[in-house]
């Protein structure tokens, strides 16, 4: 046998067979392998003795062993009669004579499921899928790698075309870059079933390769894609494809469009195509429409560095990178390919910007990608944890009360079992038959959890999603498709195995080892017997209670922290305020300032208007800019501090409605003659000069400030100087304001610099508007006062309190989401404690009949159980206060004024688990008191 | 499958099984036939009572210590349905696996 073995050793087509063979139905696996095994043998001998047993003959060998795979699969239906069937149809039976246990721990372990599967449906829809598009195991996703300790740059558009030209591993290579549009004017003309509101807005686009839809094969629903003569000079080609969608919604369809014009910042493009419904590109958000890269400058302008521009600097690298494997290659040896040019790239021209990152050394590509990576090495992408984390929680204190109800069941059928292993059945049999039903229990449970998955994602999505301010066309633009598919079903599978084996199989180890005489006497639960099972049982309790405490601190944190954030004290009043964004295009930079002059006149003179202000970007429209400053005296380059900035008008503040604290505004002479001197924050005073005891003190200190947008070409300092923190235009503070939120709702710096906006510069693109009245009286008049200054102007505008809105969305999502989650873990962690508090009653019940018949009082056994209950839920909150401090410091990043130790919420959440758990505690427990000693000692 | 009725490819398995090929790859060699057919065609034609499967001695398979063989013969019934496919696909008679083999001489 040994001989045997350890010949058996080099023969992989045995090993195939052994393998093959745990597929044959058990009873005839034996003869089934033995055949196999012969035949083979013989062959082997044969080949042997003919003297043709070489490496060819042995792999025919195992090549003919894979003919062992199908015949197998023909024994497979055999399987009916194998135990594991026997089991199944056991486990269904034994579901179905206890329909209540049965529901219960389904829709238990189903809420479980259900949770974790609607999250992974989503993050699968986002990552996991690849993108929609023909082919697309064959695209690849090009990703820069930089050195250690550098930032990953993206793509310059000089970069792309070596890559393309050179590469011998890709069929094709594309660019593209998101970006957003004002539309213009005559094409906001309402469309039936669309808000006044949403027509004004900011479409958003692709700047795209030419080669974008023939490689990515788009199709057209009419016209065509970009050509390559559209890939030459910036600027010559304003052509656009829209997307089918857009096409529908602010063209109703116009089979006409092909040829008509679209108005884009100010620039008039010409609609060369739209594409099919099909094809929605390659972001979440489908775009409005598609641009070709050289019209980058009709939308924007690379200010940094005004003497080189994006198609020319290979350091303007703000571009992502697609491309399309030729046949056979794989995204190995591409990434091999491409990481040589990357480096060979940066050997021939190295550079730096500004904040320091280097040229990518090498690249990483992905097969068949989805719309995010995962690879993103943002800060903060641990927040993010959160959310698995507490649906995995979820599914953990689900399986918990499952396993409890499990154990009280098996419990009450330790007769069966003592019976069964009295009568002979191994260990192993019974244990397997105890998993086999709570497996089958996940199974179902996780079939209903996913329906439920799915019908929350299809049902009630849609749903939440109106409930959000967010414009229609932004929510019909939203097509990640949620379907499940096979990779969703994989994992609900997997949910059911992992779930069912981790709910069932301590209730099986336990069950499985009754003492079988007292078993089969009926006497299992006398005075403390099997005080290991109910140990067991105390710490799944204690567990749940604790994850529940998790849940609900979370819970309890996030929902304080949206209140507070819905009450956040702005510095200023949001309501009867917002932006308006007029734009006739770059080339025509005076007559869009000249425009915007006009109607910040003619809105003036509006009897409902209060003020006009001007400034670089609408407040709480997210993060603002950050410059670095300087300060004059100090070593250069010490004490670099980072300030956002808006660029605004001497009646922007006024406007906002934050007054000053200390010194004065600036003048509207001094911001036409640009005069260097700014206002800043009280913040901003306290975070450059610390030394300072009241922040007044600010006022006439100078300080440095390096950004790009605030100083003419011709004054910006060289690169070189940047970097040796030299040649900053030194600014005098004039005035300090009152801090204000204006940037994220959550940024706790609140550093401002107000720099005057003058005409010649950039800045003060936003028009800041506040109203006497209702502002969405005057914001529908502003569509007519545009198109009465000049017809081919484009708009957007938005309502600040929109923008506040929208900034809380995610709090909101997260809060309801927690509190949701939060809830549910509260009643399962109830509904198992009431369990187990019932069993022991049950189970106690002679030992209480004992206890009244010797003269208890019901007061005393009331106190009984009360305290053992209480015991374990003063244990559970200690852990659960402990666990939830630790999930707390995760969330410490997303909190607003709020500490993430905030004894309100501990304090409260936890009193409200008490509550919770006391009641689950005392109902059974007054069962206790009502035992009747007489029934009770008569209890078989 | 009715009784009487053979598929071809089962036929000419039993013609192989009755020319002496006892084993699957025998069977296989000689019919052509690929291994993902000829394996469930044997276990059908056994479960029709065409063919049976008889183990080799355990002594013998202990001499040459290796694992027994499984042979497959023809039952009378197998015989029968043979002889009628073999009207009705003249080819079989045609056939290399007409011409009988010995069966291989074993140490009883």
């Amino acid at each position: 046998m040994h001989r045997l073995f350890t010949r058996s050793i080099l023969k992989p087509h045995l090993w195939l067979i052994r393998f093959v063979g745990l597929i044959v139905p058990r009873r005839l696996r034996a003869n089934w392998r033995q055949e196999w095994d012969a035949e083979l043998r013989h062959r082997e001998e044969l080949l042997a003795q003919w003297g043709k047993l070489n490496w060819q003959t042995k792999l025919d060998l195992l090549w003919r062993s894979t003919s062992a795979f199908w015949d197998a699969l023909w024994l497979l239906p055999k399987r009916w009669e194998d135990e594991m069937i026997q089991d199944l149809r056991y486990g269904v039976r034994m579901l179905l004579k206890q329909p209540g246990f049965s529901v219960v721990v389904i829709l238990t372990l189903a809420f479980g499921i259900g949770v974790n599967t609607a999250l992974f449906t989503v993050f699968n829809a986002l990552v996991l899928k690849p993108l929609p598009l023909k082919d697309a195991e064959t695209v690849v996703e090009i990703r820069g790698v930089a050195e250690a300790g550098k930032r990953a740059r993206r793509f310059s558009f000089r970069d792309y075309q070596d890559y393309a030209a050179q590469s011998q591993t890709m069929a094709g290579l594309t660019l593209m870059s998101e970006t957003g549009a004002t539309l213009g004017v005559e094409h906001t003309k309402p469309v039936a079933g669309q808000s006044q509101r949403e027509e004004f807005g900011v479409v958003s686009c692709q700047l795209v390769a030419a080669n974008y839809f023939s490689l990515l094969g788009g199709g057209m629903t009419l016209g065509r894609g970009f050509l390559p003569e559209e890939e030459v000079t910036p600027g010559t080609h304003p052509v656009a494809v829209l997307s089918h969608y857009f096409w529908e919604r602010a063209f109703a369809s116009d089979p006409q469009i092909v040829g008509k014009t679209i108005r884009l910042a100010g620039q008039a493009f010409v609609i060369v195509g739209v594409t099919s419904k099909e094809f929605i590109g390659t972001t979440p958000n489908r775009p409005a429409c598609w641009l070709p890269l050289m019209m980058r400058e009709a939308l924007y302008q690379t200010t940094s560095r005004p003497q080189q521009s994006w198609h020319t600097d290979r350091m303007v690298a703000g571009f992502n990178m697609l491309g399309r494997l030729k046949p056979g290659v794989t995204a190995v040896q591409a990434q091999a390919e491409l990481s040589q040019m990357t480096a060979q790239l940066a050997r021939e021209y190295p550079g730096e910007d500004r904040i320091g990152d280097n040229r990518n050394v090498a690249v990483k590509v992905n097969r068949a990608p989805g719309f995010v990576s995962l690879n993103d090495d943002e800060n903060g992408g641990e927040v993010f944890l959160i959310l698995p984390l507490s649906v995995a929680l979820v599914l953990l204190i689900a399986c918990a009360n499952v396993t409890n109800l499990l154990l009280a069941r098996a419990a009450r059928r330790q007769k069966e079992i003592a019976t069964r292993l009295a009568l002979g059945a191994t260990r192993w049999r019974i244990i397997r038959q105890l998993l086999t039903e709570s497996l089958l229990i996940a199974s179902a449970g996780s079939a209903l959890g996913l329906a439920l998955a799915w019908w929350t994602l299809s049902v009630l999505y849609p749903l939440l999603l109106a409930q959000f301010p967010v414009s229609a066309t932004f929510r019909a633009s939203m097509a990640i498709n949620l379907e499940p598919d096979y990779r969703v079903f994989g994992f609900t599978l997997l949910m059911a195995l992992l779930s069912g084996l981790v709910a069932g199989l301590a209730p099986a180890l336990q069950a499985s080892r009754p003492n079988l005489s007292s078993a089969i006497k009926d006497e299992g639960s006398v005075f403390g017997q099997h005080l290991s099972q109910s140990r067991l049982r105390n710490a799944l309790i204690v567990m749940q209670l604790a994850f529940s405490l998790i849940l609900l601190v979370s819970a309890g944190l996030l929902a304080r922290n949206l209140h507070k954030l819905q009450n956040i004290d702005t510095g200023y009043a949001t309501a009867r305020l917002f932006t308006v964004e007029t734009d006739l295009g770059i080339v025509r930079k005076q007559q869009t300032e000249d425009l915007r002059r006009q109607l910040e006149t003619r809105l003036r003179a509006q009897p409902a208007v209060a003020s006009v202000g001007r400034t670089s970007r609408a407040p709480l429209s997210g993060a603002a800019p950050q410059m670095t400053i300087t300060l004059p005296g100090q070593a250069e380059g010490a004490n670099l501090r980072d300030v956002s900035f808006d660029i605004v008008s001497p009646t922007f503040l006024e406007t906002l409605g934050v007054p000053l604290l200390y010194g004065r505004n600036f003048t509207q002479q001094e911001a036409d003659s640009g005069a260097r001197v700014v206002v800043i924050s009280a913040a901003a005073a306290r975070k450059l000069w610390p030394q300072f005891n009241d922040p007044s003190q600010a006022i006439g200190q100078s300080i440095g400030v390096w950004s790009g947008v605030i100083v003419d070409a011709a004054t910006l300092p060289k690169v070189e100087d940047v970097a040796n923190f030299a040649g900053y235009p030194v600014y005098q503070v004039i005035g300090v304001t009152r801090d204000t939120v204006s940037g994220l709702v959550f940024q706790r710096d609140k550093s401002f610099v107000y720099l005057p906006f003058r005409p010649d510069g950039q800045g003060g693109e936003q028009l800041l508007v506040r109203t006497r009245t209702e502002a969405g009286q005057v914001m529908a008049s502003i569509h007519a006062e545009v198109s009465a200054l000049n017809p081919n102007a484009t708009v957007a505008m938005k309502a600040t309190s929109e923008w506040l809105n929208a900034q809380t969305m995610p709090f909101r999502i997260a809060a309801n989401l927690a509190v949701a989650l939060g809830i549910v873990s509260l009643v399962l962690a109830a509904i198992g404690l009431y369990g187990v508090m019932s069993f022991v009653v049950a189970q106690r019940t002679r030992e209480i009949g004992i206890r009244v018949a010797l003269g208890a009082e019901s007061g005393s056994i009331l106190a009984l159980f009360l305290k053992q209950g209480m015991r374990l839920i003063a244990v559970g909150i200690l852990l659960g206060l402990l666990g939830g401090a630790a999930v707390a410091r995760l969330l410490a990043m997303i909190l607003v004024n709020l500490s993430p130790f905030d004894p309100l919420t501990f304090g409260g959440v936890s009193l409200c688990l008490i509550a919770v758990a006391l009641l689950a505690t005392y109902l059974p427990a007054r069962r206790a008191t009502q035992v009747d000693p007489m029934i009770a000692l008569r209890h078989d | 499958m009715g009784k009487g009725f053979l598929t071809y490819s089962s036929a000419v398995i039993l013609q192989a099984v009755a020319n002496g090929y006892l084993y699957g790859f025998d069977i296989i060699d000689v019919t052509g036939l690929p291994g993902g057919t000829v394996y469930p065609a044997l276990r059908r034609l056994e479960e029709l009572g065409y063919l049976i499967s008889k183990w080799e001695k355990h002594t013998i398979a202990q001499e040459e210590s290796r694992p027994p063989r499984k042979y497959y013969e023809l039952t009378r019934a197998g015989q029968e349905v043979l002889a009628e496919a073999v009207k009705r696909y003249r080819l079989l008679e045609q056939n290399d696996l007409s011409q009988e083999r010995q069966p291989k001489p074993t140490k009883a």
